[in-house]
């Protein structure tokens, strides 16, 4: 690709721009919704603690990593609202005019709206987070003497979680592109219904594969404790069929092969995301108004 | 080139050429496809067949260098909760050519208040506010949609007095518009779309060459006479010319008279392209 071509793609000029431009019409917005969830986080944790409090806990009790619930909420609920809002500009009539004629390129269009959705407000919900704990905490301390432990925005978990919502979020990117109106409710119907589909369809090749095996059988996430409960990180099979445990022990043919489609199943979800970067980009391009 | 919303054909074998260093107007009936033809043009429609070429790049992939040199003023307007010094620093530098003088200058001839943010503005106001942005963006190809709908009296005027002064040997300015009284002595050349095509593009000049235009108190009957309508006083007659002094066509009644069943007036004109030598493309032209 010559350098001219490459320029009309990419401009570290207008890519800055469109990042302004980005901020400046969505920071208010922002501003208000993060006013808001810091603001109910620091009730709810205060009510909390007064409830402790008054139910005659000592002084430095800690009751509970409340502050990570609130971080995965905001983090995938909010982050996937947001995300679907990204294009929604290029549906609103005179919006839309402006936006495509605005002058940048479609990837650099493409690129502005996916980090600052992505990677751009996983930093937001953390800086968020990290400071809404460390005031709630301090008022909680000082004021009832309970607390519920601050957030640690440097664990593993966290990365893992930021990781996942980037994944996930890259499918209501697409949604937000792909539908005009509604484009969050639309893209998680969807999901939804893609995944329902895709396990029918596990279903149906597990009952082909191994039902001369299976009495009883069930897939989730989470411990597992029944009777020939076999675990795969965060998978768990509960095999009660006769014979079923022997097909999948450790060791056997069936645990190797049941590991690797684990491994590929995952590899797969997570190529999704790189893969509905590029869908977007795609449908940004044809996009007419 | 040929486009169409779903099975319904808007454009079947459209045929246009612009060149640098003039005011088009664009006329045409309601849903002749005017803004449909200015969206194909900056890449917000795509066409079915031909090919449409803008400034030497494919408006379907919408360049960012060509969006550069493109500035797209439409009916429906979208302005942001901004002032409009900071709409001026966040937008202007995504045009290279961009003249923050005559936007200070375009902005102040059409009264439009700096202290207030554009979403709180008028409908006109927010449509002048954007004229006047488009102007100062330099850009090559400028296109207004309808831009004199809804500006009150005096705004038409300084609307017309920015847009003669503007308007560079190299740039084209696409105009589509009813209001032809409000263009009246701007818009040169003048096209027009209907059924689909271009059945018209001249130059004024071209048109006072070949037409004579008066007002006669009965209705004529003669044979020079092309096109005649009941106006007031009497009646708009359009006649060939035969050499006589230049009359200037009022717009309205040219309109009519191009448009008219009969095709007397386009056939004159087309006599004349089939009588001349093909004009060659002008560089930098919008094809």
């Amino acid at each position: 690709m010559s350098t001219v071509a490459l320029s009309s793609h990419v401009s570290p000029r207008r890519l800055g721009q469109l990042f302004l431009r980005e901020i400046a019409h969505g920071y208010r917005g922002l501003l208000v919704a993060a006013a808001a969830v810091a603001g109910s986080i620091i009730v709810i944790a205060a009510l909390g603690a007064l409830g402790r409090n008054m139910g005659g806990a000592p002084d430095g009790t800690v009751i509970g990593d409340n502050y990570w619930f609130y971080f995965q909420g905001l983090l995938f609920l909010g982050g996937c609202i947001v995300t679907s809002m990204a294009f929604r500009e290029v549906w609103q009539g005179g919006g839309g005019i402006a936006y495509l004629t605005l002058p940048g390129s479609t990837l650099e269009k493409v690129v502005v709206k996916l980090l600052l959705t992505s990677a751009g407000y996983a930093v937001g919900a953390l800086v968020l987070i990290s400071a809404t704990a460390s005031v709630s905490e301090a008022l909680d301390r000082l004021v009832f003497g309970v607390g519920h432990g601050f957030f640690n925005p440097f664990t593993p978990a966290v990365g893992q979680s930021v990781v996942r919502y980037v994944v996930i979020q890259s499918f209501f990117l697409l949604g937000s592109i792909w539908f005009r109106k509604l484009a969050f409710i639309k893209t998680a119907l969807s999901i939804m219904v893609i995944a329902v589909a895709l396990g029918i369809l596990a279903g149906i090749a597990l009952r082909i594969g191994v039902g001369p095996h299976l009495t009883a059988m069930g897939t989730g996430f989470g411990p597992g404790n029944g009777t020939g409960t076999m675990r795969f990180g965060r998978w768990s099979f509960q095999m009660n069929g006769t014979g079923l445990q022997d097909l999948f022990k450790p060791g056997s043919r069936g645990f190797a092969g049941l590991e690797a489609f684990k491994v590929t199943a995952e590899a797969l979800v997570i190529a999704l995301a790189p893969a509905s970067w590029v869908a977007a980009f795609y449908r940004l391009r044809e996009a007419e108004v | 080139m040929s486009f169409g919303y779903g099975r319904k054909k808007l454009f079947s074998g459209l045929d246009l050429e612009l060149a640098p260093g003039n005011i088009y107007g664009l006329l045409g009936k309601n849903g002749a496809g005017k803004t449909t033809l200015l969206k194909l043009i900056c890449g917000l429609r795509i066409a079915q067949e031909g090919t449409c070429r803008v400034l030497g790049y494919d408006p379907a992939a919408r360049p960012a260098p060509m969006l550069e040199d493109i500035c797209f003023i439409a009916e429906e307007l979208a302005v942001p909760a901004l002032l409009p010094r900071v709409y001026e620093s966040l937008y202007a530098p995504f045009y290279p050519r961009f003249d923050h003088g005559e936007l200070a200058s375009c902005l102040k001839e059409l009264e439009i208040p700096v202290d207030r943010k554009l979403s709180e503005l008028s409908y006109g106001q927010k449509k002048k506010f954007l004229i006047a942005f488009g102007l100062a963006s330099r850009c090559r190809l400028l296109l207004m949609d309808e831009p004199s709908n809804g500006l009150d009296i005096p705004s038409k005027s300084q609307f017309r007095r920015l847009l003669a002064r503007a308007g560079g040997s190299d740039q084209v300015i696409l105009i589509s518009t009813h209001q032809v009284r409000d263009m009246e002595n701007l818009i040169d050349p003048i096209i027009i779309l209907d059924d689909g095509k271009i059945i018209f593009s001249q130059s004024m000049q071209a048109v006072g060459a070949r037409l004579s235009a008066g007002i006669e108190p009965t209705e004529p009957a003669d044979d020079r006479v092309l096109y005649a309508e009941k106006t007031l006083g009497g009646y708009a007659v359009l006649r060939e010319s035969a050499g006589e002094e230049e009359t200037t066509v009022d717009l309205e009644t040219l309109f009519n008279a191009v448009t008219a069943p009969d095709g007397k007036v386009r056939a004159v004109f087309q006599a004349a392209v089939e009588a001349s030598p093909s004009p060659s493309t002008p560089e930098g032209g919008a094809r």
